[in-house]
């Protein structure tokens, strides 16, 4: 108990029973402080986590639907997708049809009847140089056995007709090696030599078909035309020269299903396959490249109260605060991963999630602590109401040293946009596209101007989590391999500033810098 | 608590290193909550406040330059911490403007006897808030009626009348709670001396 106490001694002693006071906070505070100091932890983390579950789900499912395949669109960059799913492993019998097919687009009229000899007479008084028809002749479908129906069933439900055969000017015909890129076409052919085993590839599925004496090059458009009337199919394929292929290919036996990726008869296929320009409606894209961040600082024609003590004489008020900061831009990057739909040959929608890192240098000056006073905007438009203040080193004038702080920030966004093809062909393209981008700021490390514009000091607390991008981009598209690979400049603007809207200086990120992207077909 | 300097455990805060913040935040939490205590309504509110104030210790730590001690330079982030969460509330922009402050009912029941620093600490934390708040900056952290003036948006003098009615109320709290007893009455020239 204090006796003889003085007023005098009134502040010493509240002081000094104030410091012996300690309280212990529960581990609540704890967990919480360091939740907010380590969510750049915390979401790198998850980031790179849903980036390698992406990648892995992505790769796995390239691999698990085509690992052949890599193998033989390196070879033949038409080739489609070969999936081990949709491998058709069909028991050779006698007298079953060849089926070789493709995807022109001429519909189930060609299943049937004479269309054949209408098409093969069309092209004859036309005088065109040849004509790629499809072509099935029912009556063969039914003359083997029910195998051959079901292919035929196959083929007609997957909105492709069978057989690409050429009719030349002297009426013979032949199956096609001609690419041409205007028609889909996804189609080879090829024959086991020894046992005269008939293997088309058609739409990602591999047919075996028993044997039969065929070739690819030069069939006698008559001898065809004894097939349309429904004559035995053994008597066509006797017209058909022959075209051997490798002998291993015999190895294959009855399943082409077993075979392994060096088999010399899947090169065979591949190298021989008649050429495909795949137009699938669904790619992946992943994308990298550097940018170069900046910052539009306003504060929008004065709004603010220029009551700054120290500077008042030094500012001329009709002058926007840009013209009172020194910044710099820097170097950061942006990588993400997107889902293309083909709408047309035009158009492509986009979307799919970014991750950025922008960030720029301002230059300031060490000084002594001093308060640094943010004065919030009134929410009703009039004076400020509330004032942040926060202890300073930085200054933005004059200081006992320079100094260069960097602003930073961590984005991952939701682009959602177009991309328009303007020229180009098959292989090479220039397109232009644009986007507006959802955005969620993980992180940041940022220096906000005092509204005296007299320090930098760090207010969390005034930072927007949410913001919205725009962006646009023009780029040179070369296709290879079955993948397409792209390059051009982009330009990005965040719309929304990137502090409340109580802060009364109002920064727009922009990001400007050179993409690099690759595209691949799905499915 | 480890065998860690402070030097130690600032070089590691500033590495961002979790292990450094949180001895740092063993260390001086305790001393800041009591801090938060005196500004705050209830023993949430400054625990909000204590963690509030070591995300700002955090992530300021770079302009801490050695000058001073840094238990100083923490509480006054903290405190002004507690301030700008004060001025959110609009009730304390109410009060801390009002130069005259109602009175204080003080019961007995009201202030626990059980350390005479936790007494004294409950006592101040009777007052109204504005006052409160004032005689926290001026008596115990130090701060001027300047200082505060500009800390809570203020007039000076405001800031000195609000200190003057806080202190005689504080009196009169520890008085009733017999904490502090009253000075002998001293006459004539000396008294007029020391008397402030």
């Amino acid at each position: 108990m204090e006796k003889n106490f003085y007023t005098d001694e009134f502040e010493d002693f509240l002081k000094e029973k104030a410091d012996r006071y300690k309280m212990y906070p529960t581990e609540r505070v704890w967990k919480k402080i360091y939740r907010q100091l380590h969510t750049y932890r915390r979401w790198t983390m998850y980031g790179v986590s849903a980036i390698l579950m992406g990648a892995s789900f992505f790769g796995g499912k390239l691999i698990l639907n085509g690992a052949d395949s890599w193998i033989s669109q390196s070879k033949n960059p038409h080739a489609t997708n070969l999936s081990k799913n949709t491998l058709l492993a069909h028991p050779a019998e006698p007298n079953e049809l060849i089926i070789a097919a493709n995807n022109i687009n001429l519909g189930p009229k060609h299943l049937a009847d004479n269309t054949l000899q209408q098409d093969i007479d069309q092209t004859r008084k036309s005088n065109r140089n040849s004509l790629t028809v499809a072509w099935l002749n029912p009556g063969l479908m039914n003359a083997g056995n029910s195998s051959a129906d079901q292919i035929a069933d196959q083929i007609s439900s997957s909105n492709s007709t069978p057989a690409d055969i050429t009719v030349d000017n002297s009426g013979d015909l032949s199956l096609s090696n001609e690419y041409d890129s205007d028609i889909h076409s996804d189609v080879s052919l090829s024959i086991n030599e020894n046992t005269k085993n008939v293997i088309s590839l058609r739409n990602n599925k591999i047919n075996l078909f028993p044997p039969f004496n065929v070739g690819r090059t030069n069939i006698d458009y008559r001898s065809l035309n004894k097939i349309t009337n429904g004559i035995n199919p053994e008597e066509l394929f006797d017209a058909l020269k022959k075209d051997p292929v490798q002998e291993a290919a015999a190895k294959a036996s009855n399943t082409v299903a077993m075979m392994t990726p060096s088999d010399p008869l899947r090169e065979e296929i591949t190298e021989k396959n008649l050429p495909v320009l795949n137009r699938r409606k669904v790619n992946v894209q992943f994308y990298i490249g550097p940018t170069i961040s900046y910052r539009r600082l306003t504060d929008r024609s004065n709004k603010i109260n220029l009551n700054n003590r120290p500077l008042n004489s030094l500012v001329d008020p009709h002058l926007d605060v840009d013209s009172y900061v020194e910044h710099k831009p820097s170097i950061g990057f942006e990588a993400g991963a997107n889902a293309l739909v083909r709408l047309n040959q035009t158009f492509t929608f986009k979307t799919g999630l970014q991750f950025n890192l922008s960030r720029y240098q301002i230059k300031g000056f060490n000084y002594y602590d001093e308060p640094s006073l943010i004065e919030l905007n009134s929410s009703t438009g009039g004076q400020a109401d509330e004032v942040i203040v926060s202890l300073s080193r930085i200054r933005n004038f004059s200081g006992y040293s320079e100094r260069i702080i960097h602003n930073q920030y961590m984005q991952v966004s939701m682009p959602i946009g177009l991309e328009m093809r303007v020229a180009g062909n098959s292989k090479l393209n220039f397109n232009i596209a644009g986007a507006v981008e959802p955005t969620y700021v993980l992180n940041h490390d940022s220096y906000l101007l005092s509204t005296d514009y007299k320090n930098y000091s760090r207010e969390p607390s005034l930072a927007r989590r949410w913001n919205v991008n725009s962006g646009v981009q023009a780029y040179v598209s070369y296709e290879k391999n079955g993948l397409q690979w792209q390059i051009g400049p982009q330009f990005r603007y965040q719309l929304l500033s990137s502090f409340d809207s109580r802060y009364p200086i109002k920064e727009y990120l922009v990001d400007y810098g050179i993409k690099i992207g690759v595209s691949k077909i799905l499915k | 608590m480890s065998d860690m300097t402070e030097d130690t455990i600032l070089e590691g805060c500033l590495r961002n290193d979790p292990a450094a913040q949180r001895e740092l935040y063993n260390r001086y939490s305790p001393k800041m909550l009591a801090v938060c205590y005196r500004y705050s309504h209830s023993r949430e509110d400054a625990e909000d406040m204590l963690q509030e104030g070591f995300i700002r210790v955090f992530s300021q730590i770079h302009s801490f330059q050695g000058k001073g001690a840094f238990e100083g330079w923490m509480r006054r982030v903290i405190v002004h911490t507690c301030i700008n969460i004060l001025k959110k509330n609009k009730k304390f922009n109410e009060s801390v403007d009002l130069i005259h402050a109602h009175g204080v009912l003080v019961r007995e029941e009201f202030v626990p006897s059980i350390v005479q620093a936790k007494q004294v600490v409950e006592c101040i934390r009777l007052l109204p808030i504005g006052y409160r708040t004032v005689l926290n900056l001026y008596a115990i952290e130090g701060y001027s009626h300047k200082e505060i003036a500009e800390m809570l948006d203020i007039e000076e003098s405001t800031s000195r009348s609000q200190y003057t009615r806080a202190k005689v109320m504080l009196e009169d709290i520890l008085l009733k709670k017999n904490i502090i007893q009253k000075p002998k009455q001293r006459s004539g020239w000396f008294a007029a001396i020391t008397r402030r």
